[in-house]
């Protein structure tokens, strides 16, 4: 056979895949109508899920199944909707794949499970829950609510999270937080690094901790706080003028913590790490 | 020339007073980690001899404890010991039974040093994976029940398993070191903070692979 016939051969197999493919996925879309606070629920094995606040009180759902190997379900009861893939045949993850966009009142409560992820939600104002294998988390304008994320390898990227109670846990994954202010914010990174741009406000209570990962907090001159940070058996960088605690039954170990007021000692913010490295940067 | 396996296997002769060979000798000169054991041996056995001269708290003490602990249902009557019992444990034989159990804890110091240079498990048995020696950043204990977890993992798919064990890995290493900091301070509340948060990270991993099993 030449290499023309065997070129042409390619790009037919080629062609005819393709097609396949595109016939396979199919775009559906469904309105749930509902209250100022429903409660979506998304249980999705493998593909995204992408969540807006959208206007009236109604919830549209849009997905796109990626091969006929694969099902969604959805039922609704009252304000209480949920979605589930549900696996027809056993196949490979490609096949398994179904993408999601979720427009939502913005006052609704979401859980979202997907494995792969990515999991994405912004300008919601209810609880979140999300939770995946290896799913990257991505939250952005969230005010009041709750929030709870846990992934095992994923990266967890909060921005413009005001006024909420946030809980994030990962094991292989960084947590990166611009602009992230609570009541209670505790996030926890094993092995990834824990990065956090914000000024700690709120008069919240704020922990960061990790085993061997590092943590670092760049915050301007105007934060209100009161810090302890702790690394077993790393090194911990203070570049951020505190002023002594008065009473304290902490005792700093030179290199390894620091502890200190700033401005009013409004919020209590706590840095801890086994073997990785804490770094309290002033912001230019 | 002896290596180290055989220099051990020579040892107890030593720690008993015997008199070194040339080549037990020559090998001490030129391994410091043979010669590192000999003296913890050697020290271990030397402070055996001060256990029983050591003072005990007054017995007002161990009665006040003892009342703490049955009224907290933590001990009970002591079952009737047998004649055999009694006879051993009698007064007149502590001073000989303390320095026999300093050779006993001797004796588990070098089983356990011998089983520290052991090989690993080989890779694919159900069995614990060991800390590797020389090595014990990296690789952390998977107890029985996290073997079984990804075992069942396993049928889902390898990448699946890959993510779950190292995942396992790192939680039970961040444990161990918790646990480790949470004993040299007992009582410390930052270092049963850590440990709780070393718990919860792994209770966590477990209940991601429920999930997942369920749906």
């Amino acid at each position: 056979m030449s290499c023309t016939q065997r070129a042409a051969q390619c790009m037919a197999l080629t062609a005819v895949m393709a097609t396949t493919l595109v016939s396979a996925q199919t775009r559906q879309q469904k309105t749930f109508a509902c209250g100022p606070k429903p409660m979506v629920s998304i249980i999705n094995e493998y593909g995204p899920i992408v969540v807006h606040a959208g206007a009236g009180n109604q919830v549209v759902l849009t997905y796109v199944v990626h091969s006929d190997k694969v099902e969604v379900d959805t039922d609704q009861n009252g304000d209480r909707i949920t979605v589930e893939s549900h696996v027809l045949t056993p196949t490979g993850e490609d096949a398994k794949r179904v993408d999601y966009e979720l427009l939502v009142p913005a006052g609704a409560s979401v859980i979202l499970h997907s494995n792969s992820g990515p999991i994405s939600a912004e300008n919601l104002r209810g609880e979140i829950s999300m939770r995946g294998d290896t799913a990257n988390m991505d939250l952005r304008n969230i005010n009041d609510g709750h929030i709870h994320l846990e992934t095992l390898s994923g990266t967890i990227n909060l921005q413009e999270v005001h006024d909420v109670h946030v809980e994030a846990n990962t094991v292989g994954g960084d947590i990166l937080m611009k602009n992230v202010s609570g009541p209670l914010v505790n996030v926890s990174s094993n092995q990834g690094k824990i990065y956090y741009d914000g000024d700690f406000g709120g008069s919240g209570s704020y922990k960061l901790t990790s085993h061997s990962g590092d943590i670092e907090a760049n915050i301007p001159a105007t934060v209100s706080m009161d810090v302890t940070a702790k690394s077993d058996k790393g090194q911990v960088d203070d570049d951020f003028p505190l002023q002594p605690k008065t009473h304290s039954t902490f005792t700093p170990e030179k290199g390894h913590s620091f502890m200190g007021i700033a401005g009013r000692a409004a919020s209590s913010v706590w840095l801890h790490t086994f073997s990785g490295r804490i770094r309290l940067k002033q912001r230019k | 020339m002896l290596n180290c396996e055989q220099f051990e296997d020579l040892l107890p002769e030593v720690i008993d007073g015997g008199a070194w060979s040339a080549e037990q000798r020559a090998h001490a000169q030129n391994c410091k980690s043979c010669t590192s054991l000999v003296n913890d041996l050697r020290n271990i056995a030397q402070e055996s001899k001060y256990l029983a001269e050591s003072d005990e708290p007054s017995p007002r003490v161990w009665q006040e404890l003892r009342k703490s602990l049955v009224a907290e249902g933590l001990i009970r009557k002591p079952a009737k010991h047998g004649r055999l019992m009694d006879f051993f444990f009698a007064p007149r034989w502590r001073p000989i039974l303390v320095p026999v159990g300093a050779v006993a804890a001797l004796a588990i110091v070098f089983l356990a040093y011998q089983s520290d240079r052991a090989p690993v498990n080989a890779p694919g048995t159900s069995a614990k994976v060991g800390v590797a020696a020389g090595d014990q950043s990296n690789v952390a204990l998977l107890d029985d029940e996290d073997v079984q977890l990804l075992n069942q993992l396993s049928m889902d798919s390898p990448a699946v398993r890959a993510s779950y064990e190292d995942s396992l890995k790192n939680v039970n290493l961040y444990i161990r070191d918790a646990k480790e900091v949470a004993r040299k301070n007992p009582g410390n509340d930052v270092a049963q903070d850590a440990l709780m948060q070393a718990y919860k990270e792994k209770t966590m991993v477990y209940e991601m692979a429920a999930n997942r099993s369920a749906h």
